[in-house]
């Protein structure tokens, strides 16, 4: 009984970090696609890491990323690869920010998610990526591909 | 013959089985289109709804050439620091191309950081009545330390005004009754349907520019604009 109850936890413990980790990428992908792309682009300047004609390419594309590959660690959809993707994203982020950070460079905001009111410093945002990060170990090393779209596909076909 | 007949069971098996993970993949990858077209939906039918046309200035503020096809419009807030940094740049902007560019002010106090912000910008407004609002807007920029840190600006913004030589009574009955409070939320509303999230945002005719503090990209938004319409 017990050992049923922890399995539940468990479980829900999944799906509580596939909806945290996919959830934020998708809101902040999408807050990046809803508005105009010089706001993201003005961000990743203060980055100092891009060079300048790739900024607008980048600005362009990267928010589709996040969305997509967002929901999809949500739904369970490409499961392993989303997993990847996200967890990818989310050390390039954090190295980013972090190497600003080394390099001195002010960061009044990291732009995460800019547009819905929160003024993020790097270093919180550091922090941030850094428990997620944990969350995304645990999804990665101890899989369970109950309740994703994978999972009934292939027991329909 | 028993070998054969198991071994060709074998390969049918694999066969269903390969069948099979290929039609789960087809699958998949349908399912993985159909989410990625959702989300294009809602991102389109979510941006569309945007429609705010700067080419037409209307009664805003406006130095430079009246009918340049460049149009620079500015959105600013009198209390923010980076506003006063970008008019040197706009400054700048009006002495390269006189005659080419228009340069049009449009209000965007963020009162949620600078508690005056509106203030002055209904001061200018008010100012804008007796034809009176570049002077004061160019005595707010150069002051802004001293109103900014002021515990109740009006008084000040009074003084700059008879300074100015503007009517004292009108402009004090216009600040004090808040009249030009509906401009400038008509201004900020257009902010919003802009979408501007920081100041100064610039236009240079549709081309964003975020900060204005780079007078070299605001130059070429210029040129750029100016060669596409010569």
């Amino acid at each position: 009984m017990i050992s049923q109850n922890k399995k539940t936890a468990y479980f829900s413990f999944i799906i509580f970090s596939r909806l945290l980790l996919g959830g934020m990428f998708m809101v902040s992908g999408m807050e990046k696609l809803l508005y105009p792309p010089e706001e993201f682009i003005v961000v990743l300047k203060s980055y100092h890491l891009l060079p300048e004609p790739l900024l607008r390419p980048f600005a362009l594309f990267f928010p589709w990323i996040e969305v997509l590959f967002g929901t999809f660690l949500v739904i369970g959809l490409f499961y392993k690869i989303s997993l990847l993707m996200v967890g990818g994203l989310l050390l390039l982020f954090t190295l980013a920010i972090g190497s600003t950070l080394v390099r001195g460079i002010p960061l009044e905001d990291c732009g995460c998610f800019k547009s819905l009111g929160f003024k993020e410093s790097g270093g919180t945002a550091v922090f941030r990526n850094i428990i997620l990060l944990l969350f995304w170990v645990n999804l990665y090393f101890y899989p369970d591909h109950r309740w994703t779209v994978d999972r009934w596909l292939k027991e329909k076909t | 013959m028993k070998k054969d007949k198991s071994s060709s069971q074998k390969k049918e098996k694999e066969n269903k089985s390969k069948a099979r993970k290929t039609r789960n993949l087809f699958n998949r990858i349908f399912m993985g289109l159909l989410v990625l077209f959702f989300i294009i939906g809602v991102v389109y039918s979510i941006k569309s709804i945007r429609p705010v046309n700067l080419l037409e200035s209307g009664n805003h503020p406006f130095k430079g050439n009246s009918g340049a096809k460049v149009i620079v419009s500015e959105f600013s807030d009198f209390q923010c620091p980076a506003c006063k940094g970008a008019e040197v740049n706009m400054k700048k902007l009006l002495a390269d191309y006189p005659d080419k560019i228009k340069l049009v002010f449009y209000h965007y106090p963020l009162s949620a950081n600078h508690p005056w912000a509106m203030l002055a910008a209904e001061a200018s407004e008010c100012a804008n009545d007796q034809g009176q609002f570049w002077p004061l807007h160019d005595l707010l920029y150069d002051r802004q330390e001293i109103w900014s840190k002021d515990s109740a600006p009006s008084k000040l913004f009074k003084g700059y005004a008879a300074e100015l030589g503007i009517k004292a009574e009108p402009f004090n009955t216009c600040l004090d009754q808040g009249k030009k409070k509906s401009v400038i939320a008509e201004d900020q509303g257009q902010g919003d349907a802009l979408q501007i999230q920081s100041t100064p945002t610039i236009f240079i005719n549709q081309q964003r520019i975020i900060g204005g503090n780079s007078y070299p990209d605001l130059k070429q938004a210029v040129e750029s604009e100016i060669n596409l319409r010569s």
